[in-house]
């Protein structure tokens, strides 16, 4: 149909051109998705054409989903048929729970990723092609009942040139069986070899071997908003879609992500989140909290039209076992995800770890470490449990420190004399003192100058 | 329906018998004589009113938390009012490397905050206590001698941020939106299987709070004393004192005999003087 008939039946019609590099780009983000199930996925853009046959064919059940376009699209009669991708996974089946539960699942993730699907499954990567294009869901897995299915297909499903048709729907062929039935010499001979070696792979007399799909080394997954966002929370729809991608995409490398990149894209400028994990992960629902919380924290200065995900290096990630009493992730990973969480809200330096520190000066012997990464030192005497940030210079009441009442000094002291080396030396005389309130408080006495005393803990 | 039958319902408890809840012994048996369950109360939310911060409170959980922090699970502090002295807590055998600190201070105010990452904590699973101190979140950057507020001698500038910090805190921390608070608390800590612990000034005792277990904490000479405002399964008990110091494991460092020497004759010196 020609854009004007069909603006004269629809007049809200929305025309858009194909873009091919889009959709290329979408189907090796798909493939790269679709590793998650088998590690021989391919995609097969237009007729394969295998120029080296080896010796002994292999039995294969490929599926192949078709992707097409989300939007409606104006199909040129001569367009070439939508591409696809071929997964081969015999060797999948029993890791999924059988072709029906692995079905479903790739269904379901491909419709979760925005697109439709038509899936099929034949012995052969070329027949399981030609079945998705012919639109039914059909499912072969038996090589002898293949025939009788391709016979029965429309030659249309074959991605035959102008000329091949013209020449096939002159002799009255319009199905693969009638095909199937004339002599294999004159096919060849009218229809060219290619021809006569495609059925043969299709029906498995040949072997068809693909090439694998590589995915490239890092995750770049971009998604043009069909109207610009205005908010944040319009963007996560869309980001959830890019994480789909991603996760499918690092369990097929068995990898996970410590750093992530998210773009938004503005009419002229870009804004740019970052994100930096404690450690790897690959799990969709805590890097969803995730990209909520630093989203939370974005103020956009226009309205955003275009989304890019991009992960840094990979970091190997293997995938573990699900527990038999149900506890799903490994203790560290679970310890990460809630400081990941807590830091994506309230910033990096507001969630810390503590550490002893082998020093004898008090305000040095700790320090904010990265969480988990303590250490503990040697003992040293009686430390308060609260210090305070900086010592606070205590009242005199004669010569006697008066916080709350006078202080009571237990009799024991403990003589600090420490860091001359470094500028910041220290000559105290510290005791534990009680008031009248009850309070017990780490206080001391300068050893040098004004002799002054301080209060530099609680023992809460 | 009989009363028998009714009796049999999971959710109806007689008063006097502390329905079943898992519990960690607290380090003090006296203070486990009085707890429903023998111990802590787990997976759930516990408030301690203190007259000010620093009596003892810390010192109070650290044996529950030391062994807590055996475990794969955090130990989280949020919005604590001094900085939790690493030698200390490493010397009460408490594992540092399972500890975290949360310092809200976001620009969506310290106190929503504060509760914000107290719910996280307790829901996320792999916690294993919080103890947090949503309204001293002020007096980390605030003045340090403000734990001495029951002073008579107060400098007014101090007493004034104090009453500006409760007002902080009031505005979002009063009423029935209080208690819905503590009951998101609640729930998150059943959630999470954690043990919450906020830390309330006293002025919160006459509020209703649907915490499992509300203790009044009493700074003694002989230690401290702690009233249980309110427990599972039972009425509210106490005071009993604990003498804190039993419970933390002191190590006085070794001296030399010149050192103690030294030592002695300062003192001699000081009292001569």
């Amino acid at each position: 149909m020609r854009a004007a008939a069909a603006h004269a039946l629809v007049s809200e019609l929305r025309v858009l051109p194909r873009n091919e590099a889009a959709e290329r780009e979408a189907l090796g983000r798909l493939a790269a998705w679709a590793g998650q199930f088998t590690p021989a996925v391919s995609i097969v853009g237009s007729p394969v054409v295998v120029s080296e046959v080896p010796p002994a064919a292999r039995a294969r059940i490929p599926c192949g989903p078709t992707t097409l376009p989300h939007r409606p699209r104006l199909a040129h009669p001569c367009a070439s048929p939508p591409p696809a991708l071929v997964l081969e996974i015999e060797g999948s089946l029993a890791l999924f729970g059988g072709l029906g539960s692995l079905l479903q699942r790739v269904r379901h993730g491909v419709r979760q990723l925005g697109y439709a699907v038509t899936l099929a499954v034949a012995p052969t990567p070329l027949a399981a092609t030609w079945l998705a294009r012919q639109g039914g869901e059909a499912q072969v897995t038996d090589l002898t009942r293949l025939p009788g299915v391709l016979f029965r297909l429309p030659l249309r499903v074959l991605g035959l040139s102008e000329k091949q048709r013209t020449l096939l729907r002159g002799i009255g062929v319009r199905y693969l069986g009638e095909c199937l039935r004339l002599s294999r010499h004159g096919l060849a001979q009218r229809l060219g070899p290619e021809f006569v070696l495609a059925l043969d792979r299709a029906l498995g007399r040949l072997p068809d071997p693909r090439p694998a799909y590589t995915p490239p080394p890092v995750f770049t997954g971009r998604l043009l908003l069909s109207s610009p966002a205005e908010h944040t929370e319009s963007l996560l729809f869309p980001i959830h879609r890019l994480l789909l991608e991603l996760t499918g995409f690092l369990t097929a490398r068995a990898a996970g992500v410590q750093t992530l990149t998210l773009e938004l894209h503005h009419e002229a400028s870009t804004t740019r989140v970052r994100l930096d994990l404690v450690t790897p992960t690959r799990d969709i629902r805590h890097l969803t909290v995730l990209v909520r919380e630093h989203l939370e924290r974005v103020t956009l200065p226009r309205p955003v039209e275009e989304v890019v995900l991009a992960s840094n290096v990979l970091r190997a990630l293997a995938a573990h076992n699900q527990d038999f009493f149900g506890e799903p992730r490994p203790a560290i990973e679970l310890r990460a995800a809630i400081v990941e969480r807590l830091r994506a809200r309230l910033g990096r330096k507001a969630v810390q770890g503590l550490s002893q520190v082998a020093e004898h000066r008090p305000e040095r012997a700790w320090r904010y470490v990265e969480p988990g990464t303590a250490e503990t030192t040697v003992r040293s005497g009686r430390r308060p449990l609260w210090l305070l940030p900086e010592p606070v210079p205590l009242e005199l009441h004669g010569d006697r420190p008066y916080l709350d009442g006078v202080l009571l000094l237990e009799r024991d002291r403990e003589r600090i004399e420490s860091g001359w080396w470094d500028g910041h030396d220290v000559r105290r005389d510290y005791f534990v003192a009680r008031n009248q309130a009850g309070a017990c408080l780490w206080v001391f006495r300068e050893l040098d100058g004004a002799r002054r005393w301080f209060l530099h803990g609680v023992f809460g | 329906m009989s009363l028998e039958s009714l009796l049999q319902r999971a959710d109806i408890w007689r008063g006097g018998l502390a329905p079943p809840m898992s519990s960690l012994p607290s380090g003090f048996a006296e203070l486990d004589a009085l707890l429903p369950g023998g111990g802590w109360p787990q997976g759930t939310l516990m408030e301690i009113l203190i007259p000010r911060a620093g009596v003892g409170e810390l010192r109070l959980l650290l044996p529950a938390l030391a062994r807590l922090s055996q475990g794969d699970r955090w130990v989280v502090f949020v919005a604590p009012p001094y900085i939790p002295y690493a030698p200390a807590l490493a010397a009460a055998s408490l594992d540092l490397s399972r500890v975290l600190l949360v310092h809200p201070r976001g620009e969506r105010g310290a106190h929503a905050d504060t509760l914000w990452a107290v719910e996280q904590a307790l829901r996320a699973g792999s916690v294993s206590a919080v103890l947090a101190w949503p309204f001293h979140a002020n007096r980390l950057t605030g003045s340090p001698s403000s734990p001495m507020r029951n002073g008579s001698r107060q400098s007014p500038p101090s007493r004034e941020r104090e009453r500006d910090g409760m007002r902080a805190a009031g505005e979002g921390w009063g009423g029935d939106a209080t208690f819905n608070v503590l009951r998101r608390l609640q729930l998150a800590a059943e959630a999470g299987a954690s043990w919450g612990v906020l830390f309330q000034p006293e002025q919160a005792a006459t509020a209703g709070s649907p915490a499992a277990l509300r203790l009044r904490l009493e700074p003694a000479a002989a230690g401290l004393h702690v009233h249980v405002i309110k427990r599972r399964g039972g009425w509210p008990a106490g005071p009993v004192t604990l003498g804190l110091d039993d419970a933390v494991a002191v190590h006085p460092p070794a001296r030399s005999c010149a050192r103690r020497l030294h030592t002695r004759q300062t003192r001699a010196r000081t009292t001569r003087r």
